[in-house]
């Protein structure tokens, strides 16, 4: 065992260094939450969806109908920003029945009520709604194939019809139907089987009555699956009508994630970088956990490390970004975003960058500026550290302005300078009695270093020739000769 | 007495002739305006590890006085005493003097941006305005005028300009020393 315990550790290294993303969990799709209401006559209904625990990704289908007995085909409306309708039916007897059934993801910040109008169904009509809630569904293809939708006459019991769907993995089938009667009191369904868990149902009475019902299929779901007779409770009566669809679900897919390309990593030193990426679609199920894959290797088929962010999760559509170090200086480094979601991982693309040369900039301290005269002065700095390569250009940036940018702001370059040490430079043709500023800066391939600025003002004006010679005694001059006398 | 007056204008116009041609000279070669743009002389800084010339060894009875700040070298009479004084805004003031022998001389040297020296810079330093006999003579590759001038304290004086990276040298001695202090400057070497 002791000669087997280095190869294990081996294989589980490798088995780590490889595994390029955290485990996921399988796709599914979940029911949530349902919600109803009705209205009559001729009146709008807002049903409240706020009691349902909505979450951003969530799909909210509404089914709203209107029972009346002009033989006009009404459009059933909903009031609610944002939903997209699935299909609009109408069946034309003694007792009308006008169907809409409409769809919507929810946002960041989810509705807390939906409004379908019931005016369009004139005087001694009713309007009934469900709602249904799912979890976990495609975004992006939310329905396998188009509904499929029937309707029928001197008949209240819906009949969903068959749907021929493509059968991926997962998917549930959604039954929405109503009738429209003159039972007394509200009509319920007796769904059929496989779809009456959280089924629900909604009657409204009025001159003309109306049902409306919706459930779900989560499992056995057949191919085609044909879902059977929503049964109305009461006697038939052939003065009524039903409408109905049948939908299929898609179940959510892996997020969409971007490898930010300009630049994949910002912040970049000799040993750090942040690197950055987007979740730009969820797939239909917010991520979990998100992060970047990085090595050295072009493929990744290796990698150093795969980082992994769950604070804050669950994660719709943005942007993540992680700090890594412990890198090398001048080295290639690839990347890629990913984020993970029920069903399955979002890969970006693998992009690359570089770590700072080895090779850093040099140090460099503005030291003073030396005897300013009213129109030069002698500018002295140091390079302490050379950063690893020496300076190929010295120099002092200097004016009058004191951030040292724009304005008279001027460069003198002093040329290279080899190991560590002071340097200086004069500068010439300054304004006499003028604060200038200044300060060091030296180059090498790693960079440029500058010193902090500094400021000296210049004299207000030269002096005047002042004769010291002989000061203190009098001159005469007695045949050609000199003679000094002490005054 | 037309005739005399002729004779009389005759004469002044040649002396306004030569008076004009000197100055014509003078400023052309010496003096430009203080307005002319020119070229700018940009003071010369050394770093802290500059090298200078080496010292010299003086001739018997001398010294050698260097300067590394205005990078000069000259020999002068063992016996004079050398005086330095800060004249401020980086202009400094150098004598050389024997009191007991009257003999002596001074540098004053003053930044100065441009490669001509201004009328106003020249009355600024001599305000008697005097510049007679201006010849040209070259100490060590470096072109200078010297001239006789006049001075309140030292009376007529002997006087040598000249400009170098961004100063003004004057060096001025009693003009009764000129050939003295002409000994003087041949020793002068910029280091």
């Amino acid at each position: 065992m002791k000669k087997l315990t280095p190869y294990l550790l081996a294989i589980l290294f490798v088995v780590s260094a490889t595994s390029l993303f955290p485990g996921k969990a399988l796709a599914a799709i979940s029911f949530v939450g349902s919600a109803e209401s009705s209205s009559a006559p001729n009146a709008d209904t807002t049903v409240d969806i706020s009691v349902i625990s909505l979450l951003e990704g969530d799909l909210v289908i509404v089914a709203g109908a209107i029972g009346d007995d002009d033989s006009v085909n009404h459009d059933v409306l909903n009031n609610t920003t944002g939903y997209i309708e699935i299909t609009d039916l109408f069946a034309d007897d003694d007792d009308d029945t006008n169907l809409a059934v409409w769809y919507k993801f929810m946002g960041a910040t989810p509705d807390t009520s939906v409004v379908v109008e019931g005016t369009t169904g004139g005087t001694d009509s009713s309007l009934a709604v469900v709602v249904m809630v799912f979890r976990g569904v495609d975004t992006g293809t939310p329905f396998d194939v188009t509904s499929t939708t029937a309707t029928g006459i001197n008949d209240f019991s819906p009949n969903p019809p068959s749907i021929d769907h493509l059968n991926p993995s997962g998917v549930w089938t959604v039954i929405a139907g109503a009738s429209g009667h003159l039972l007394t009191g509200n009509g319920t369904y007796t769904f059929p089987t496989g779809y009456t868990t959280n089924a629900i149902d909604r009657g409204q009475d009025d001159t003309n009555d109306v049902t409306v019902g919706m459930g779900y299929r989560s499992s056995g779901v057949s191919d085609p699956e044909d879902p059977n007779v929503m049964t109305h409770s009461g006697t038939t009566a052939i003065t009524n009508s039903w409408a109905a669809v049948t939908m299929v679900l898609r179940p959510a897919v892996a997020p969409t994630v971007t490898t930010q390309v300009t630049p994949t990593a910002t912040s970049i030193t000799q040993t750090t970088a942040t690197l950055n990426g987007n979740i730009t679609a969820t797939g239909g199920a917010n991520a979990t956990v998100r992060g970047f894959a990085y090595g050295t290797v072009s493929t990744l088929a290796t990698v150093i490390a795969t980082t992994t962010d769950t604070v804050g999760a669950p994660f719709g559509i943005s942007a993540h970004t992680a700090a890594i170090s412990s890198l090398t200086c001048n080295t290639t480094y690839y990347s890629r975003a990913y984020a993970t979601n029920s069903a399955g991982d979002g890969l970006g693309s693998i992009e690359s960058f570089v770590t700072s040369s080895c090779v850093s900039a040099p140090t460099v301290t503005t030291n003073f500026a030396g005897s300013p005269t009213y129109n030069a002065a002698n500018l002295v700095g140091s390079i302490t550290n050379n950063g690893g390569a020496d300076a190929t250009q010295t120099g002092f940036a200097w004016g009058t302005v004191s951030t040292l940018s724009g304005g008279d702001t001027a460069t003198t370059t002093l040329g290279s300078f080899v190991g560590t040490g002071p340097f200086n430079g004069g500068i010439g043709g300054l304004s006499a009695s003028t604060i200038y500023y200044f300060r060091a800066y030296a180059t090498n391939t790693g960079g440029t270093g500058y010193g902090s600025i500094l400021n000296f003002t210049t004299g207000n004006d030269t002096p005047s020739r002042r004769m010291r010679l002989f000061e203190g005694f009098k001159i005469k001059l007695i045949s050609g000769k000199m003679i000094l006398h002490q005054r | 007495m037309m005739t005399g007056g002729i004779k009389y204008t005759k004469g002044g116009i040649i002396a306004v002739l030569v008076v004009s041609v000197f100055f014509v000279y003078f400023f052309l070669t010496h003096t430009p305006s203080p307005t002319d743009p020119g070229t700018t002389t940009v003071l010369r800084i050394d770093s802290p590890t500059a090298t200078f010339l080496p010292s010299r060894t003086p001739p018997s009875g001398s010294e050698e006085y260097r300067n590394t700040t205005y990078r000069f070298s000259l020999f002068y009479p063992s016996e004079m005493k050398v005086t330095e004084f800060d004249e401020g805004n980086g202009a400094r003031t150098i004598t050389f003097q024997n009191v007991a022998e009257a003999k002596g001389f001074q540098i004053f040297i003053v930044p100065y941006g441009t490669p001509h020296v201004s009328t106003e810079r020249f009355h600024k330093d001599v305000p008697s305005g005097v510049r007679e006999e201006p010849t040209d003579l070259t100490i060590d590759g470096v072109v200078a005028n010297m001239f006789f001038s006049n001075n309140i304290a030292l009376g007529d004086t002997r006087e040598v300009w000249f400009i170098k990276d961004g100063y003004l040298f004057e060096v001025t001695a009693p003009k009764t020393l000129n050939a003295w202090l002409m000994g003087i400057i041949q020793t002068w070497k910029f280091i």
